[in-house]
């Protein structure tokens, strides 16, 4: 048996406690419970794989990734393991902190780095379009995560979560390598029992 | 330079490049390829395999989502000329 392998089978077994702290490790860790199984090159694919689009969602839509409108998305970001108990209690205080600003920025206006105070024009007023585009534009280069756009946010939201699903998808398969079940496609892959040559032996 | 404040994985990068919104369904592409790596990493034996069935199951995913595009949009064509 290669270390590629899957172990002959041992279902009957059961899990058995080094079984769950692996499954639990492969959760928290992306990629750690095939490395704890001596799967040590696939262990590292998942993590580097896991790891990279988790952090690729968050290069694209910064904090705004995470715990998204859409609940299911939040649900599956936390499959992703320590990536996402990291960031969740960032992403909570950065967002605490820009509805703070937004709330404040019609009676304060927008602090400048030379010290003045840029207001925000009025916005049912189609004159001030113009000063409208110049205070966006100065707002978020001041405050680059007053930045909205929601395509590239919910794919960011994406990123994470499918990280998030294909971890799970790592864990099932640590599970079946802990059991030493074989899937249903290897066993159809199985040689057939030797009764059909043994019948076309009693036929001739 | 007006974007001192930035700071990458806490900042959207479109606060850097607003005009990547324009392209947003590009980034579905290393999405498709890290599916099929983490998928066929799972299904296959022995790893020398990985990048050839990674590769193959990627051209699998964004054909069937072209053939996708261009049946719903053939069929949002043929709607907004009929109704």
């Amino acid at each position: 048996m290669t270390s590629q392998s899957y172990p002959e089978d041992k279902s009957h077994e059961g899990v058995g406690a080094g079984g769950y702290m692996a499954l639990v490790l492969a959760w928290l860790v992306p990629g750690l419970g095939h490395v704890l199984l001596g799967q040590r090159r696939r262990g590292v694919i998942f993590a580097v794989t896991i790891h990279g689009l988790f952090a690729a969602g968050m290069l694209i839509a910064g904090v705004r990734a995470i715990n998204p409108e859409q609940q299911i998305w939040t649900y599956t970001q936390y499959l992703a393991g320590w990536p996402m108990l990291l960031v969740s209690p960032i992403e909570k205080h950065q967002m605490a902190e820009l509805e703070q600003l937004i709330k404040n920025l019609p009676k304060y206006g927008l602090e400048m780095p030379d010290g003045q105070v840029l207001m925000r024009p009025p916005v049912n007023d189609d004159s001030k379009i113009p000063e409208r585009i110049r205070f966006g534009k100065e707002a978020i280069a001041r405050y680059p995560l007053l930045s909205n756009h929601p395509k590239v946010q919910d794919i960011g939201a994406v990123y994470c979560g499918i990280a998030g699903m294909l971890n799970l998808l790592v864990m099932f398969d640590v599970l079946l390598r802990i059991t030493g079940s074989t899937r249903e496609e290897a066993r159809s892959q199985k040689p057939a029992p030797p009764q059909a040559s043994s019948q076309k032996g009693e036929a001739a | 330079m007006m974007m001192l404040a930035f700071t990458p994985l806490i900042d959207p990068l479109t606060a850097l490049y607003p005009g990547m919104s324009d392209y947003w369904l590009l980034l579905a592409l290393p999405l498709v390829v890290a599916i099929s790596v983490v998928y066929k990493g799972t299904r296959i034996k022995h790893l020398r395999q990985l990048p050839r069935e990674a590769i193959i199951l990627s051209m699998q995913i964004i054909l069937l989502m072209v053939v996708a595009a261009a049946i719903l949009g053939g069929l949002y064509w043929a709607w907004i000329r009929v109704v």
